[in-house]
C-alpha cells in the first residue's frame, strides 16, 4: 500500500480564498449577461468623449480641472517589457486611443483607482485646437 | 485536521461523476463503518436524488450551490469522516471552489476522444487552481465504463492520457449492469452482490482512492 500523500495547510479564509480563484474564474467561466455589460460599457465610454464635439469642447473647457483632479503623474513606462509595450501600442492602435489610456483602462476594469478624468486624452483635444 | 475532500469534476457531463460519487460514498462509509459527507453542488441533483431512494445513515446527504459550496464543506468537514462532491458537467464557480479545497479531485473520462479532450481541460484547471491557492492537489483520470472485453479505442484512450502525462487511477470502472441497476435501488452492487464482479471492482477502486487520502 502506498503511503498517503501529506495535505498542505488550506486557505481558511473564504474572500481570500474566492479572491485568488477570481483569475482563473474570469479565464473558464461563461461571462453573466449582467456584470459583461456593465464591463462592456465601462471599456466602451471613455473614448467616446472624443467622438462628440461637443464632448471634445467640453474637455477641452475643463482641461485645468482635469489636470488639477488627476494629480501628478509618475510614468511606469520604463518597466515594461517591449513586447509588453508593443502589444498595449497595438491594441491602442486598434481602438483608436493612445497606449497610455490604455493601459490605463486595462488597470481601471482590474479594479485599480483610476478616474475618469484619467481616461481623457488631452494632447488629442490640442491636436484638435 | 479536517476530514480529507474528494471532489469528481469534469467539464463534461455525462462522464460518471455522480456513479463514482455514489459508489465511493457507499463503498467507504460501508468499509470504515463511519460517516461520509456527500455534497451534491449539480443543479440536477442526481447523487442527492439516488442517495435519498435507500436512505443510508452513514452518508449525509448535502446540496449546495457556489454561494453555499463553502459553508457547506466545512459544516461537512466537521461532521463526517470523509467528503465527496458531485459537480454539474461543465465549468461552473462551484466547481472552482470544489477543486480549489480539495485533497483529490477524481476526473472522470470514458474512453472516448470527447472525454480525454474534457478531461484534459479539466485537469488544467486543476493545475491552474493549485497555483492559484497556492498549494498541491492532486488529481487522478478515471476511466468509466470502461468494456469488459479488450478494445482498441480503450487502449488508444488510456495511450492519449498516458502521452499527455496525465495520471491515471490505476483502477478503472467498467461497463456493468449493476452499475445501472443501483441507480433505481439507490444500493450498490456491494450490498446486493457482494460476490459479484462489479462490487470487486468497487472494492479495488476504493483501495486505490484511499490509498490516496486516507481519512
Amino acid at each position: 500500500m502506498k503511503k498517503p500523500t501529506v495535505r498542505l495547510p488550506d486557505i481558511e479564509d473564504d474572500a481570500a480564498f474566492t479572491a485568488r480563484l477570481q483569475p482563473l474564474a474570469s479565464k473558464i467561466l461563461p461571462a453573466q449577461p449582467g456584470p459583461q455589460e456593465a464591463k462592456e460599457d465601462r471599456l466602451s465610454g471613455i473614448p467616446e468623449l472624443h467622438q462628440s464635439v461637443t464632448a471634445r469642447q467640453a474637455v477641452a473647457s475643463r482641461r485645468d480641472e482635469i489636470e488639477a483632479k488627476r494629480g501628478p503623474k509618475k510614468r511606469y513606462e520604463y518597466v515594461l517589457p517591449v513586447r509588453v509595450g508593443d502589444a498595449l501600442a497595438d491594441d491602442a492602435r486598434k481602438n483608436g486611443i493612445s497606449a497610455t489610456i490604455c493601459l490605463l483602462q486595462v488597470l481601471r476594469n482590474a479594479g485599480y483607482p483610476v478616474i475618469q478624468e484619467d481616461l481623457l486624452d488631452l494632447r488629442l483635444e490640442r491636436a484638435r485646437k | 485536521m479536517s476530514s480529507p475532500l474528494i471532489a469528481l469534476a469534469s467539464t463534461k457531463g455525462g462522464a460518471g461523476k455522480t456513479t463514482l460519487a455514489f459508489l465511493l460514498a457507499t463503498s467507504i462509509s460501508r468499509r470504515l463503518g463511519k460517516l461520509v459527507a456527500c455534497i451534491d453542488a449539480d443543479p440536477n441533483a442526481t447523487l442527492d436524488t439516488v442517495l435519498r431512494l435507500y436512505a443510508d445513515p452513514d452518508i449525509l446527504a448535502l446540496r449546495a450551490d457556489a454561494e453555499t459550496l463553502l459553508q457547506t464543506i466545512r459544516e461537512a468537514r466537521e461532521q463526517a469522516t470523509l467528503v465527496l462532491i458531485d459537480l454539474e458537467g461543465s465549468a461552473s464557480q462551484a466547481m472552482l471552489y470544489a477543486i480549489g479545497k480539495a485533497d483529490l479531485v477524481l476526473i472522470p473520462a470514458q474512453p472516448s476522444a470527447f472525454d480525454i479532450r474534457e478531461a484534459n481541460k479539466t485537469a488544467a484547471v486543476v493545475a491552474q487552481a493549485a497555483d492559484l491557492v497556492g498549494r498541491e492537489i492532486p488529481f487522478r483520470i478515471v476511466f468509466t465504463r470502461t468494456p469488459v472485453l479488450r478494445q482498441r479505442v480503450a487502449e488508444h484512450s488510456r495511450e492519449q492520457f498516458k502521452r499527455a502525462g496525465l495520471p491515471l487511477l490505476p483502477v478503472e470502472i467498467m461497463e456493468r449492469v449493476a452499475f445501472r441497476e443501483m441507480t433505481y435501488s439507490g444500493r450498490s452492487p456491494q450490498a446486493t452482490a457482494p460476490d459479484s464482479a462489479a462490487a470487486a471492482n468497487i472494492d479495488a477502486f476504493t483501495s486505490a482512492v484511499l490509498d490516496l487520502v486516507a481519512p
